[in-house]
């Protein structure tokens, strides 16, 4: 009896062993699979990441963070890296092939047409003063003049009797370079009251000091004057501080922001120049001060 | 080993019908089955839904996004169309041809916006399509009012600029008839100037020209010209001038105007590519979803199946336990009832078909219980009756025994008794003989010749009486001899009587010492030794005796009874055909067709009624005045010892009767025999 009992239970277990056997089988077979798939396709995104490197320009490098920004935003998979290093940077990483796009703030040499340039923008600098200076207009002299020392009070340029308060901008920064290249100076050797950091302590600086002057991008005093501070932008040489004068090239103190491949882009890389130089553009550039092509 | 969870489960599941258990276990697989299905169902369908907005909601907004990017570039290329090519073509052909194209364009644009909100509730994207309308709408707007400004600003011969064309022209034609060439020079120099700014388009150009016309007039002023020639000239430089303002003013509002159309025509595409980028990323969203789906399908797949399936087992294990530990519980109780354990009770308390089982079964095992105690009871009661029974049975086989010896003693003693009684009469006869016996006459003749001893021949001669002596002697020999004779007679009958005695007591004593010994005998000698048995019986009432004795075989039995069984019966023949007139006893052996012995006593007596031929073997019945109604009793106890049987039958009474004693088909003891 008891054996017989044993043998139920043992066929018992048997059976449902078996079925469990069964059961583990199909779900093994099921699962690896399963899982597989999960794997390949969560693992895809991450082989679909693309990066785009770009090094060069510091200047340029704020404008370019800020329309990779905008380009993820159609492309979630794609990476832009960017490095700064100045425009010789740029022209050097473009040649070697260590990034796909070199940022070049300024139009290329001779000696750099081997590579291609695409302009996305104009950069410009000019100088502000307070609105109650009477002086509209200041040619290159006077300007390298004030910048230098040699020229210390606003009546020297036919202004009013009063010490010129000028200041410097941050060396590195994007309108200290063309400034100061413009002048074919070295930013250290500027001999000035003092540095304004950002955009809004320039501005800041000669709303307080009437006889301040101080330099900033041509697209950041439009910005400023239009919201109403009591500055005004001068001519420079005659030439009125405007956007359209550096769109259409008259305004002197003005460079091109340009972006160089060593090929004829394709891919990603021609993906973004092409966003950079289409409308997607041109707002980014204007959020970046400077100045768009609008064609 | 099983937790407390299990346990209680377990508990719980136990108390559950058979019938429920299989129900519920079915069930719950049946409904994971149905919820997998379901769901699976669902996430299918939620899926396809999925994919089908996925192809008809992402994928054509980004499609009509991408349309509507093209629209806006092929919008600022007819924009850049008509500035290249107004001059070449003519404002108006420009305009009819170029500005119209641009209208489809952004009616196209205005028409994929609506197909858009339509498409989506989102309100973000709602919000995009909005600012991208208001935008084509600011810039087909402003390009248009540009259009007129550069319409009114023309070109060459048209416009303000053929105005102050013609102005100049004019000018220049009065000075070249009034041959003043200082003033031409200033004039040409003006055009210059002019030309320049309309090359160049720069405002410090334009300033310049001014200046050129401020000189001019001056210097017409200052000329020796007739005053009517300056006043005409005054007013022709001076209407220049002022469609030459006209002009810089409006080139230069169409410069900011352009600016501004541009500026918001560039404007468009972010939201476009925002609105694509939004359908792409949903659409990615969606193809997430349905991966989502299908995995969530798999894992739902994954987890519910072997849930479904571990319950299954479990279940199956809990069910098959159920049933194997009931089986087995009412195997086990089964198997110890059959050993006799009906003592043994099932213990399962579970409320399913098993409780039943063990309750019924329980119930049985109690019921089996009280029978077999009332059996045992009874039984010992039996054994003890029968042991009795047995007592008595040996007591009344040795009273038939005895009752048979005593039969065949009484036959043997009533026969003896017979015989005797001729003995007695032929003793008496000879003493009657003797006692009258003429004998003593010879004494008397003695005692006569003695006394005449003396003159024995005188008296031979002369006495009467001697001479009467020798014919007396004669008669008294012959009267002598003839007693001697009758005398001897009777002697030989006591003898041959007392012989018969001898013989009868010989064959009673032949049967006295063969009790329980089972021999072969032959069925026709025990007959004869029955009769002779009953011979003086038989003889004294002059029974005819027939004899039909087929040769049989031997029989083993016990002799005794089969002698205490035939006397019986004779003797009871005997009786039966006392007052009958025929007297006939037959008597016959043969086999029976299936092989047995039949041994048959047929008397022509009194037969017996049919009322009574079933109690006739009955202990106490009789038709004798002084029987005891023993001895066909014992007789047939006797038949069925030896394993025979004895029947009677009868035509009725007055008809005779047959006994049969019939010896069944032979056993191999007899065949071997």
């Amino acid at each position: 009896m008891m054996l017989s009992q044993k043998a139920i239970v043992a066929g018992t277990s048997k059976i449902c062993g078996l079925i469990a056997l069964l059961g583990i089988t199909l779900f093994a077979g099921g699962c690896p699979d399963e899982t597989g798939k999960q794997k390949e396709r969560r693992s895809s995104p991450a082989a679909h990441h693309q990066t785009i490197r770009l090094a060069g320009s510091s200047t340029m490098a704020p404008l370019v963070e800020a329309l990779g920004r905008r380009f993820q935003t159609l492309h979630p998979e794609v990476v832009i890296q960017v490095e700064m290093g100045g425009s010789s940077r740029g022209i050097q990483a473009a040649r070697d092939g260590s990034c796909n796009i070199g940022m070049v703030g300024r139009p290329l040499n001779d000696d750099e047409r081997d590579l291609i340039g695409f302009p996305i923008a104009r950069d410009g600098v000019c100088l502000i003063v307070h609105k109650d200076n009477p002086i509209t207009s200041l040619s290159f002299e006077q300007v390298l003049g004030i910048y230098t020392g040699k020229i210390k009070n606003w009546k020297e340029v036919g202004g009013n009797d009063a010490t010129i308060r000028a200041l410097n901008r941050q060396e590195g920064r994007a309108q200290s370079e063309l400034f100061s290249q413009f002048f074919k100076m070295k930013s250290e050797d500027f001999k000035t009251a003092g540095v304004a950091g950002d955009n809004e302590e320039g501005v800041k600086d000669v709303v307080e000091n009437p006889n301040a002057i101080v330099y900033m991008s041509i697209g950041e005093a439009e910005i400023r004057i239009g919201q109403g501070n009591p500055v005004k932008s001068l001519l420079m040489d005659g030439i009125a501080a405007t956007s359209r004068n550096v769109r259409n090239g008259y305004f002197p103190i003005q460079r091109p922001l340009m972006l160089v491949t060593r090929t004829l882009p394709s891919g990603l890389t021609k993906a973004f120049i092409d966003f950079a130089l289409s409308p997607n553009a041109t707002a980014v550039i204007r959020e970046c001060s400077f100045v768009p092509y609008l064609d | 080993m099983m937790k407390t969870l299990p346990r209680r489960i377990n508990e719980r599941f136990n108390k559950l019908s058979l019938r429920a258990k299989l129900t519920f276990g079915f069930l719950l697989v049946l409904s994971s089955t149905v919820i997998v299905g379901a769901t699976s169902l669902f996430i299918v369908n939620r899926g396809a839904a999925a994919i089908e907005r996925l192809l008809d909601t992402e994928t054509r907004i980004a499609d009509i996004s991408r349309q509507s990017e093209v629209a806006v570039r092929l919008t600022r290329q007819n924009e850049k169309d008509f500035l290249l090519q107004y001059r070449v073509l003519g404002f108006d052909e420009a305009k009819a041809r170029y500005a119209t194209l641009l209208k489809v364009e952004v009616a196209e644009i205005h028409q994929n916006m609506d197909a858009i909100r339509q498409l989506v509730a989102d309100e973000s994207v709602i919000s995009e399509t909005r600012t991208v309308d208001q935008a084509i709408d600011q810039f087909e707007m402003k390009f248009l009012a540009t259009t007129e400004l550069i319409k009114q600003r023309g070109f060459f011969d048209v416009g303000a600029e053929g105005q102050f064309r013609r102005k100049i022209q004019q000018v220049e034609a009065i000075l070249t008839q009034q041959h003043a060439p200082n003033l031409l020079v200033d004039m040409l120099t003006l055009r210059r100037r002019e030309k320049n700014f309309l090359l160049r388009d720069r405002r410090e150009g334009a300033v310049a020209v001014k200046e050129s016309a401020i000189e001019l007039q001056h210097r017409i002023a200052g000329s020796d010209l007739q005053p009517d020639v300056k006043e005409a000239l005054r007013r022709l430089v001076s209407d220049y001038q002022a469609l030459f303002e006209e002009y810089v003013q409006l080139d230069d509002k169409i410069t900011t105007e352009t600016e501004i159309y541009r500026t918001v025509i560039h404007s468009v595409e972010p939201p476009l590519g925002q609105v694509r980028a939004w359908a792409l990323q949903r659409a990615e969203a969606s193809r997430e979803q349905v991966l989502q789906s299908s995995r969530t399908n798999g894992r739902i797949v994954f987890v519910t199946v072997p849930i479904a399936t571990v319950l299954g087992l479990l279940l199956t294990f809990f069910i098959s336990r159920s049933i194997a530990g009931g089986v087995n519980e009412v195997m086990v109780f089964a198997g110890r009832l059959a050993q006799g354990d009906l003592g043994a009770r099932m213990k399962r308390a579970s409320h399913d078909e098993f409780g039943a089982i063990a309750t019924a079964l329980n119930r049985l095992a109690e019921q089996l219980q009280k029978n077999r105690d009332a059996l045992l009871a009874e039984n010992t009661e039996r054994k003890r009756a029968e042991a009795e029974l047995e007592m008595i049975h040996k007591q009344l086989v040795n009273a038939s025994r005895r009752a048979g010896m005593a039969e065949v003693a009484t036959g043997v003693l009533h026969n003896v008794g017979n015989v005797l009684n001729s003995v007695n009469v032929s003793t008496a006869i000879v003493v009657e003989q003797l006692q009258k016996s003429r004998i003593s006459r010879l004494t008397e003749v003695a005692k006569l010749l003695a006394d005449h001893a003396a003159n024995l021949p005188e008296f031979l001669t002369i006495d009467e009486r001697g001479r009467n002596l020798p014919e007396f002697l004669a008669q008294l020999a012959a009267h002598l001899n003839r007693e001697t004779r009758e005398m001897a007679e009777e002697m030989r009958a006591v003898s041959e009587n007392v012989e018969h005695i001898k013989g009868i007591v010989h064959t009673q004593q032949s049967y006295a010492g063969s009790f329980g010994v089972l021999e072969p005998i032959d069925l026709r000698e025990s007959i004869e030794d029955a009769l002779r048995i009953n011979s003086a019986a038989l003889n004294r009432h002059e029974v005819d005796i027939v004899r039909k004795l087929e040769a049989i075989p031997a029989v083993v039995v016990d002799k005794h009874k089969v002698l205490q069984i035939l006397v019986n019966l004779i003797s009871n023949a005997k009786y039966a055909m006392s007052d009958s007139p025929v007297k006939t006893l037959t008597l016959r052996t043969c086999l029976s067709s299936d092989g047995g012995i039949q041994l048959s006593i047929h008397d022509t007596g009194s037969g017996i009624a049919a009322e009574n031929i079933t109690r006739i073997f009955a202990h106490g019945f009789t038709t004798k005045r002084d029987g005891h109604g023993f001895g066909l009793h014992s007789s047939a106890l006797a038949a069925k010892e030896m394993n025979a049987m004895l029947i009677a039958s009868s035509d009725g009474a007055g008809q005779g009767a047959v006994f049969t004693l019939v010896f069944p088909p032979a056993v191999p003891e007899r065949v071997a025999a």
